[in-house]
């Protein structure tokens, strides 16, 4: 490894470079943002309870909303996102999905498509089950206060019980999105070009492959130290703390 | 004869094996504070969650302005908001501030604008001397404050009737009488209430009805003069003797 290949990489390749981080950002911000939306129904319909004076056609009902839901749960939490991705690629034909001729424009290709698929419903499995222990967390008190002051069932979780439920699992929620900037690196595997794939395209002639690897290693760290950073600060935020403490003025509890 | 706000009639209610209520029947008048005491496991907490349905009985009536709130069909959103609650615990919506956990129902039930929620909502805090307390976080005010906060959030609804839960047994002891004098103002206003509590000298000194429960059945049931001084059952007088010795 060189210093030299390093600098000569970075200045043929930075555009290379940059796209992969894009790819690499959206994939990990789109599929964290709409997997929270996934995974905040789907934590739903795993609570549903089924009552015993229902009739027969709402029990049906919610036992399969139930089923469906813990199926799809478990099912993206237990298999690699590899395989899932793959599966996924290469299934969709027989759906007559064809990714290759979808519209191109900037990154956003087939290959980017599938990719925020993939993710995205991947991260809701993850997301549902974040969501689901903030729901169980959170006082049957505050579902008895809101129903006994008129409340419906839905008003009563989005605007009381869900919100308390997402506020506390926030850091929890962010973590997710540090994994997905290290996990989608696996999605190269359908083709599609995000910040670990750059390195191929940058060092196929030259074969400076180890000064290619530092580099993305050196941007993965700064970006999951940056979200790292934002947690952080959103954790201090959520306890009530300054946001910006003074790491030498930091008081001392002895 | 005041009409009646709510009838209970032969309410019966079990936990699996456990029976909880035995025939539970009771008028509660329009301007009545019925006070319902009785020892732990008695059912007195029960019976009250039955009254706006938050527990659901097996079976029996339970008539509130001519309307059965045990049958299926009974619209229970709509009712629940002429019934007012406050609980144990407070129960406060812990991510609003003090104004929000008030206009909540106002704006999302009842849709009234926003300067108008916030006007009744500042009405009512004024009422249970909160009205300076508006933005505050909910984790930032004493016990006694929230639970005039949670009094004043049922108020807001104008409802018919208060049911209280237990309103001061989690609070510090300085703390009890800022709620309890809250409640006698509201007493005296002329609100309907039914409360479950230990405190037997706020029972005595504001019920109409003091209610004595014992393993499910309202065991006795008068005026405060009547079951403080002169109590008929047995069981009655060793519960009272717990507290009127002290």
């Amino acid at each position: 490894m060189s210093w030299d290949k390093i600098v000569i990489l970075l200045r043929d390749f930075y555009p290379t470079f940059l796209k992969g981080v894009a790819a690499t950002l959206i994939l990990a911000i789109v599929g964290t943002f709409i997997g929270l939306i996934i995974g905040i129904f789907v934590s739903l319909a795993r609570n549903i309870n089924i009552k015993k004076n229902d009739n027969l056609a709402l029990k049906v009902g919610k036992w399969l909303l139930k089923s469906l839901s813990a199926v799809y749960v478990n099912f993206f939490r237990g298999t690699p996102m590899m395989v899932q991705a793959m599966i996924i690629f290469f299934g969709s034909s027989s759906f007559g999905i064809d990714w290759l001729s979808m519209g191109k424009w900037w990154i956003f290709n087939g290959y980017m498509w599938c990719g925020l698929l993939v993710i995205t419903i991947n991260t809701g499995a993850y997301m549902s089950e974040i969501i689901r222990s903030g729901l169980n967390g959170i006082d049957k008190g505050q579902e008895e206060a809101a129903r006994s002051l008129g409340l419906p069932y839905f008003k009563t979780v989005f605007c009381v019980i869900m919100p308390q439920a997402i506020k506390n699992s926030i850091p929890t929620i962010l973590n997710e999105y540090i994994v997905n900037i290290k996990d989608s690196s696996v999605l190269n595997v359908i083709g599609l070009t995000e910040l670990y794939a750059s390195v191929s395209i940058a060092t196929n002639k030259n074969y400076f492959k180890v000064e290619g690897y530092v580099i993305i290693a050196i941007i993965y760290l700064v970006l999951t130290l940056l979200a790292t950073f934002i947690v952080n600060l959103v954790k201090r935020k959520l306890d009530g703390e300054k946001m910006f403490v003074n790491p030498f003025k930091r008081k001392v509890v002895r | 004869m005041a009409e009646t706000i709510i009838s209970i009639q032969n309410v019966k209610k079990s936990f699996d094996d456990t029976i909880i209520l035995k025939d539970i029947s009771f008028d509660v008048k329009k301007g009545d504070v019925i006070t319902i005491i009785g020892s732990s496991g008695s059912g007195k907490s029960t019976l009250l969650r039955c009254l706006n349905r938050l527990e659901q009985p097996d079976s029996g009536k339970i008539i509130f302005e001519g309307v059965n709130i045990l049958e299926k069909n009974a619209n229970l959103n709509q009712l629940r908001q002429k019934i007012g609650m406050c609980f144990q615990s407070f129960n406060l919506f812990n991510h609003l501030n003090v104004l929000a956990n008030c206009t909540l129902a106002l704006r999302k039930v009842k849709h009234i604008s926003k300067e108008e929620a916030k006007k009744i909502a500042i009405e009512e805090l004024s009422k249970v001397g909160m009205q300076d307390y508006l933005q505050s976080r909910v984790s930032t005010l004493s016990g006694g404050q929230k639970q005039r906060v949670a009094i004043a959030r049922a108020l807001c609804m104008k409802p018919d009737i208060m049911l209280f839960d237990e309103p001061t047994s989690a609070l510090d002891p300085e703390m009890v009488n800022e709620v309890l004098q809250v409640m006698k103002n509201l007493a005296r206003d002329g609100m309907t209430m039914v409360v479950v509590t230990h405190e037997m000298s706020f029972a005595k000194e504001v019920s109409s009805t003091i209610i004595f429960m014992d393993q499910g059945v309202i065991l006795e049931q008068g005026s405060p003069n009547e079951i403080f001084t002169c109590p008929k059952m047995a069981r009655t007088k060793e519960f009272l003797s717990f507290y009127l010795n002290d």
